[in-house]
């Protein structure tokens, strides 16, 4: 186990080489392969077809130059990558040097000083992300001297033996080395990734261009256009050929950093869990650490994603971690929670119902967040069913599980309702529980997107071209309550023509709903389609209903029909 | 013919070996005199903020002089302590009269209170934490090389070398394990 500064030192230098060798190596292997099809594929095709076909094999001039270009590459790019590299993360994560002025900070200081202690002495910076999420991480590059951040919020609500447990965690990851590989590795390959999704918009857009008006025929126009060059220019077809190897480099070096994840993999996250119980002796603590990270927010939000190797708890929830098996092994960046803390409660001789004891103290203790920071953190309501819930900060928003992006809430001060995924830190909250898809709602009938209007005050989702109209449960009970609107004659004839035969029919009408045609555009639920149904027993308006997410679609004038409907019978 | 190459392959590989063996157990010493010293620097950090320890106390607890001067007391034993046998018996000596003197400002909230003084209770916590993250360092190393030394194949290099197991940092008397009587 390297502790000591020398050995560090001495790894990082063989670590150097090797990734620095494997880069050329790997540019080489590539170039070499890309140059000796182009040679056999394509400028064979211009010889002379009498003589015989014989493969071009590459003689050692070719392969040297190659060699050449590969290291000059490979030496651009790892400058590029790994200069300055600890900067540039930390600055992308908005963290900030220590304040010894700030007891908090002090504390932290002191905590890394201990560990460093406890480590026979290795240098470390700490830096403070200032987010109320909890987590933290470790980065290091060859120059600098590795950095071991926290969140504020993990700074504030830890005890200073769980706090230490953390840093022992991501201390443990530097003194390994595989700190380092995270690092270096993640920015090496982490460009491809960027590259490769920036390629694929380019070429998807220069081959199936999206015009209002075409639609499909414009890109059958385009492709068209294409064959038609190269029937007269031959020599377009290799510029499309050269085109496709890139995209195949550029595929197959993602692939390459996939398996550097493998590599930087589960066995580390628990090698380094186990090295800080060496550090520390207290395994209960570090148990206790990740069981309370684990059921709080964790987001510190890592903005490229091959990042999240770096913290000692994903960012992002709902991913392959939680996973068992050989798949999830191979490609998960960090091990079950569960699995981590039960090894340290076996190793503490511990039970999972302390842990629970200690997380009621700790949810009683910070309860109300705004008492520590006041100006960290905004409130919202939210409206459950009918009830107003709240006010409730970001943490607590993020604990709820009946929490969804179409929730209706509403800034603390302010009386403008809005979905949730429309308040954007919010939809930021909501995309770290690994909710992607926060997009608008498409109309049922007309398959474009609906637009958000305010109706009676209330937001709501209206299709500008058919005029049908989509309510969650909640605001249907808001719209009847306000009578602003004033409705048009023929509203209210239908009305009157409904009134009668709710009369007539005396209430005995079943109200059971048929499956309709459409599905609910809020769920996107295609295994339910909406049911076609009565509004209910008094108001016989026909409406679409979602059976899983209970969004109420109204056609043209339905909605204006109920709301005449309710008037009529409270002023009667 | 063949006799000879064998031999030479194994007179090759036997130094091959002892070299790394060597290089390995002369790490481990360096490890365990950087592990002792670490334990010094810590120990010499909880002496120097004593001093300020007592005058922050001095303002709020005037009367309790005695505790006071026993703290004082026992710092000045603990910085001329030379022998390792000292050394321990002054420290533990030095951390029961601290001790002491936390128990006797419970009584004064107004010390407690201080900002000053949560700062430097903050550092002697600290303090006290890193000595003992240095003992269990120096002891660890301490455990690593002894362990080299005496088992079996490097133990035949230790032996030509000269490298010897070393002491933990412990108590030597199994009786001092109890709590150590203040004597001057």
């Amino acid at each position: 186990m390297p502790y000591s500064f020398t050995q560090i030192e001495k790894d990082k230098t063989s670590l150097l080489r090797s990734v620095f060798t494997f880069l050329v190596l790997f540019y080489f292997a590539s170039f070499l392969f890309i140059y000796w099809v182009s040679i056999n594929l394509i400028f064979l095709q211009q010889d002379d077809l009498r003589s015989a076909y014989h493969s071009h094999s590459l003689n050692i001039f070719e392969i040297l130059v190659t060699l050449l270009i590969a290291f000059a590459v490979g030496a651009l790019h790892w400058l590029f990558s790994t200069n300055a590299l600890v900067d540039k993360i930390v600055a992308l994560l908005k963290a900030r040097d220590l304040d010894s002025a700030n007891a908090d900070h002090a504390k932290f200081r002191n905590i890394l000083d201990e560990v460093s202690v406890a480590t026979g002495g290795i240098a470390v910076r700490g830096v403070v992300i200032p987010t109320m999420g909890m987590n933290a991480f470790a980065v290091a590059d060859f120059e600098s001297t590795p950095v071991i951040g926290v969140t504020q919020g993990l700074l504030m609500r830890l005890t200073r033996s769980q706090l230490e447990a953390v840093v022992a965690h991501e201390a443990a990851h530097v003194a390994q080395g595989d700190c380092l590989l995270a690092t270096v590795t993640s920015s090496l390959f982490g460009v491809f990734n960027t590259v490769l999704q920036g390629f694929g918009q380019t070429v998807s857009g220069a081959f199936l261009s999206s015009d209002s008006g075409g639609g499909r025929k414009g890109a059958h126009r385009d492709v068209g256009n294409y064959f038609q060059l190269i029937r007269f220019f031959p020599s377009a077809f290799i510029g499309i050929v050269i085109l496709i190897f890139v995209y195949f480099f550029i595929a197959f070096a993602t692939m390459v950093s996939y398996l550097f994840r493998m590599f930087i993999s589960r066995e580390r996250e628990f090698r380094a869990d186990a090295v800080a119980v060496r550090l520390t002796r207290d395994p209960l603590s570090l148990a206790e650490a990740l069981y309370i990270m684990a059921h709080r927010w964790r987001g510190a939000g890592a903005p490229w994603e091959v990042l999240d190797t770096i913290f000692i708890m994903n960012p992002v929830y709902g991913t392959l971690d939680e996973e068992e098996g050989w798949g999830a092994d191979l490609f998960a960046t960090h091990p079950p929670v569960k699995k981590r803390i039960d090894i340290l409660l076996n190793i503490a001789h511990g039970e999972e119902d302390n842990l629970k004891e200690v997380m009621k103290k700790f949810n009683e203790q910070f309860k109300d967040q705004s008492l520590l920071s006041p100006n960290l953190e905004y409130k919202w309501f939210l409206l459950n069913k009918d009830q107003w819930a709240g006010p409730l900060t970001l943490l607590e928003i993020a604990q709820l599980n009946w929490f969804t992006p179409q929730t209706t809430v509403k800034r603390f001060g302010s009386e403008i309702m809005v979905a949730a995924c429309d308040d954007k830190t919010l939809a930021d909250l909501l995309r770290t529980k690994g909710i992607t898809d926060v997009q608008k709602p498409y109309c049922p009938r007309c398959q474009r997107a609906l637009d958000q209007t305010l109706y009676e005050g209330i937001n709501i989702l209206i299709c500008v071209g058919c005029r049908g109209s989509l309510l969650n449960e909640d605001q249907i009970g808001l719209v009847l309550y306000r009578h602003n609107v004033t409705f048009a004659p023929r509203i209210v004839k239908m009305a009157k023509v409904i009134e009668t035969e709710q009369k007539l029919s005396g209430g005995a009408l079943s109200i059971w709903p048929c499956p309709s045609d459409i599905h609910c555009p809020k769920c996107r639920n295609i295994k339910l389609p909406m049911g076609r149904r009565l509004f209910n027993v008094y108001y016989h308006v026909e409406i679409d209903k979602c059976g899983s997410c209970g969004a109420v679609w109204f056609d043209r004038d339905e909605l204006e029909i109920l709301q005449c409907l309710s008037e009529s019978a409270q002023n009667a | 013919m063949v006799i000879l190459i064998v031999l030479s392959v194994a007179v090759i590989f036997f130094l091959v070996w002892a070299m790394s063996t060597y290089n390995g157990l002369v790490s481990l010493r360096e490890n365990v005199k950087n592990g002792w010293s670490q334990i010094d620097v810590q120990l010499k950090r909880r002496h120097d903020l004593i001093p300020n320890l007592v005058e922050t106390a001095k303002g709020y607890m005037g009367h309790e002089k005695d505790t006071l001067e026993r703290v004082i007391k026992a710092r000045q034993v603990a910085v001329d302590a030379t022998n390792l046998k000292d050394k321990i018996q002054a420290e533990n000596m030095l951390t029961s009269t601290l001790r002491s003197l936390m128990a006797v400002a419970e009584n004064y909230p107004n010390l407690k209170a201080d900002q000053h003084m949560i700062k430097l209770q903050e550092e002697l916590t600290s303090t006290e934490n890193r000595i003992a993250f240095a003992r269990q360092y120096y002891n660890d190393e301490v455990n690593r090389l002894n362990v080299a030394v005496q088992t079996f194949p490097d133990a035949v290099v230790a032996g030509m070398f000269g490298f010897k197991t070393v002491d933990f940092f412990q108590l030597d008397d199994a009786a001092e394990r109890n709590v150590p009587q203040v004597k001057f």
